[in-house]
């Protein structure tokens, strides 16, 4: 099974791709969707995705940023391109880029069909790969990269992946250390910093949008499902209730 | 006749060298150089002329002094003779004692004959036992014992030049002498009773030559000892070598001088020096070298005035006609007048280009407005694309078929959304259906991405009739969904507002958006074109347009406070007033 993960910013248009295609017949299954860049960058870590879908359109960071991010970090990633946007300009960005394919919106299922039929091939022309072999992590350097993280959480392009090409290690091995040395994963604690932070932001009473970009997810909407996601409550409550305490 | 844009280059002609400038330059720089080398080789010819000149000034004043030394040694020499054979002269040396009658009777004697001549300065007679007579008008000093003697003993009573006696003889003064000297022979015997000197006052020869020459002259003998004259002229006493006539460049007294110098009368040299010259190059060797080069002058003249006339006038013609066609952006056949030759042909070509270029561009015309006819009539059916109403009908059966009530409403908007958006390709429609078309945008992206939003609407009932630009306010809605509210990541409201204020039509859209801060209120207001590349295109664009139909840059106002709201209000002016106007009409 080739894990699949959908970007777009409308709902419906993900609803609509997840819903036209017969994924199992191809071999594949949606992993997870992002409604932005911001918020795939987060948790592409965690889906480690085969194939993507790529929306260009979108506030925060567009799909042809993401692109850039994404096959920096990710070598083997395929990705697709969707835009509603028949330009030049796009098209002649997206030729610069290592991607599979460049499809116009509205999807012609047949179409879609056949470049997913090509990157099938593709993949499956691919040898398995070899467990990534990385330095062996010690315990002072999982200290280093939490600092680290402390320290640059505010980066809105930083992930597990970005980390650990930076510090040489294999991505999936210092997941794994990560988690065995803090007991939480990586993800969790680059959340944690940044929702602290977010809480501390919160008793000043700074919009929301503000404290989004201030502690790195310049995605309000991404942000405001984590802050509720790690608090319990969303953002707006969470600030009415410090007002009337 | 076509009228094209010829590429709007920089006016070069400041800079550009003309043709005209060029032979200029060249006529110029050829009448620079002949001068020089005119005036160069003047000046040697002058100065070797002038050297000519000053040799034989020098040398006439050379020979001059060489003939006046003869002559008058001549006459001296004469008195010596007379000196010799005079009686009372030969007594006094032939006797064995002279007596005091006799010693007397012989002064007596040379004085007869010394007074015949002034400059004598002095007259000696020696007797062979050493016993003298002299006149003599100074102390001298006398030595007998001289080389000299034997010099003048040798001669056998030929005269012997020389100055000061070879220093023989030494005036107190130390004034030059020029001394003849002789032995003296009895006529009978033949034996030798006596000398003579006789000595002539160099001044003699300073009044008779020196002072009567103009140019520098020395006398002296080998020795260099000087008798008269300049006595600087003494160190080139070494350049004498015979009765030739020597000639040298000399430096004296600061000035260049010519040296002419020669053994002018045994033992004497003479030698003269001419520095100065009065007389000028000669007239007719002035008109020699003034008649080529008035002839040269002239030929470059009339050379540039050919040039001018037959080539840099008809050039400068045809570039000045040229560069009018260019500037008037016409093409334009060229009526300058060109002389029938090579040039003529060359304004010929450039009509026919002309004419050929304009054929094509008439041609391109023509091709053009047949594919803008054809472009046209598919743009109508782009415009109104009976197909897709159609379609859109057809699925919305098909949606209340299935009881899919929403898809089907969702239909019915965007099919009225694309009738009221395209409207047969007016420019200007009225309030009502603007917002119209703004409620259906808004309804169909709610669609999109749920209810982010909420629309209101205040308006006003008079307003709806007014004539507003054609989607002025769908692209600001836009603008606060994209740029306002979903940037904010919270629900917001879009609010619309129309009132009348006076004449004026206000229209005011309101959003809760993440606001905007100076800077981009300036940006956005400040923009004059829109670039469709710019993601501010929308706003910026249509601020753009709501200005150019307003006639005024204050037709948009922006406020908004950063993270609570914005609000864009267009001003339309005196509407009213207009539509009063217009019913009356």
């Amino acid at each position: 099974m080739y894990r699949v993960m959908l970007i777009d910013d409308e709902t419906s248009a993900r609803r609509l791709l997840q819903e036209s295609i017969d994924w199992k017949a191809l071999d594949m299954e949606i992993v997870g969707e992002a409604a932005s860049g911001i918020e795939a960058i987060n948790i592409i870590d965690e889906l480690l995705p085969d194939i993507i879908f790529v929306d260009i359109n979108m506030p925060f960071m567009n799909g042809i940023e993401f692109t850039k991010l994404a096959t920096e970090r990710y070598k083997e990633l395929m990705i697709i391109i969707l835009t509603a946007h028949d330009d030049f300009e796009y098209a002649r960005q997206c030729i610069r880029l290592p991607v599979v394919d460049y499809m116009l919106k509205p999807i012609v299922r047949q179409d879609v069909l056949d470049v997913l039929t090509g990157v099938k091939e593709k993949l499956d022309a691919k040898k398995p790969k070899d467990p990534e072999k990385g330095a062996e992590i010690a315990a002072s350097a999982i200290d280093q990269i939490c600092q680290y993280l402390q320290e640059n959480f505010t980066d809105s392009q930083i992930n597990l992946a970005s980390v650990a090409q930076q510090f040489g290690f294999s991505a999936s091995y210092l997941s794994r250390k990560f988690k065995q040395e803090k007991g939480k994963s990586f993800v969790e604690f680059l959340m944690e910093c940044r929702m602290e932070r977010a809480i501390e932001l919160a008793g000043t009473n700074a919009k929301m949008f503000c404290t989004a970009g201030d502690v790195g997810i310049p995605d309000p909407n991404y942000f405001g499902r984590c802050f509720k996601k790690y608090t319990g409550i969303s953002y707006s409550e969470y600030v009415s209730k410090l007002h009337q305490g | 006749m076509a009228k094209v844009f010829l590429t709007p280059k920089v006016n070069k002609g400041n800079t550009r060298k003309t043709l005209q400038k060029t032979i200029v330059a060249l006529v110029g720089i050829l009448i620079g150089l002949f001068i020089v080398l005119f005036a160069i080789s003047t000046f040697i010819i002058g100065k070797k002329s002038n050297d000519e000149f000053k040799k034989q000034t020098a040398e006439t004043a050379v020979n001059n002094a060489v003939y006046t030394l003869e002559g008058s040694l001549t006459n001296y020499n004469y008195l010596t003779r007379l000196l010799m054979v005079n009686e009372r002269i030969v007594e006094y040396l032939k006797a064995e004692e002279p007596t005091r009658d006799q010693i007397y009777e012989a002064r007596h004697g040379i004085y007869e004959i010394q007074n015949l001549y002034s400059y004598i300065d002095s007259v000696y007679i020696f007797r062979n036992d050493g016993e003298y007579v002299g006149t003599e008008r100074a102390v001298y000093e006398i030595d007998m014992e001289s080389e000299e003697k034997d010099h003048i003993l040798e001669a056998f009573g030929s005269t012997v030049i020389t100055i000061n006696g070879n220093g023989m003889i030494i005036k107190s003064d130390e004034e030059p002498l020029l001394t003849l000297a002789r032995a003296v022979y009895d006529i009978n015997s033949q034996k030798l009773i006596g000398m003579l000197f006789m000595n002539v006052s160099g001044q003699f020869f300073e009044d008779a030559l020196i002072k009567t020459s103009k140019e520098d002259l020395c006398i002296m003998d080998r020795n260099g000892v000087i008798l008269c004259g300049n006595k600087e002229l003494a160190e080139y006493v070494g350049l004498i070598e015979s009765k030739e006539m020597t000639f040298d460049e000399i430096e004296l007294g600061g000035t260049r001088k010519i040296l002419a110098a020669t053994e002018g009368f045994e033992p004497l040299l003479v030698l003269a020096a001419c520095g100065t010259t009065t007389r000028t190059i000669s007239l007719s060797f002035w008109i020699a070298i003034f008649i080529p080069f008035t002839a040269f002058i002239l030929v470059i003249t009339l050379f540039y005035l050919f040039l001018k006339a037959n080539i840099a006038r008809p050039i400068g013609q045809l570039t000045e006609a040229m560069e009018q066609t260019k500037s008037s952006g016409w093409l334009k056949k060229l009526d300058a007048r060109m002389p029938d030759n090579e040039l003529g042909e060359l304004s010929e070509s450039y009509n026919s280009l002309i004419e050929y270029l304009n054929e094509l561009f008439n041609q391109q015309i023509e091709n053009e407005k047949l594919i803008q006819k054809v472009e046209m009539r598919v743009l109508q059916e782009q415009i109104k694309p009976h197909f897709l109403y159609n379609t859109l009908e057809t699925i919305s059966y098909m949606a209340v078929q299935e009881k899919a009530e929403n898809t089907h409403d969702a239909l019915e908007i965007l099919g009225n959304f694309y009738r009221n958006f395209l409207n047969n390709g007016n420019r200007e429609i009225t309030l009502k259906r603007e917002l119209r078309i703004t409620q259906d945008y808004l309804s169909l992206q709610k669609l999109r991405y749920g209810e982010a939003f909420t629309d209101c609407y205040e308006i006003e009932e008079e307003t709806l009739d007014c004539m507003i630009p054609k989607l002025i306010l769908q692209p600001l809605v836009e603008n606060a969904i994209y740029h306002g509210i979903r940037p904010k990541g919270e629900e917001g409201v879009i609010r619309i507002r129309t009132f009348r204020q006076q004449e004026d039509l206000h229209i005011q859209v309101y959003d809760t958006g993440v606001g905007m801060d100076e800077e981009q209120i300036q940006l956005a207001l400040a923009k004059q074109t829109g670039d469709s590349k710019d993601p501010g295109f929308g706003l910026a664009g249509t601020i753009h347009r709501i200005r150019f139909f307003c006639n005024d840059p204050d037709a948009v106002r922006i406020r908004s406070e950063r993270g609570e709201f914005t609000e864009i209000e267009i001003v339309i002016p005196k509407v009213w007033r207009n539509r009063e106007e217009n019913s009356h009409v």
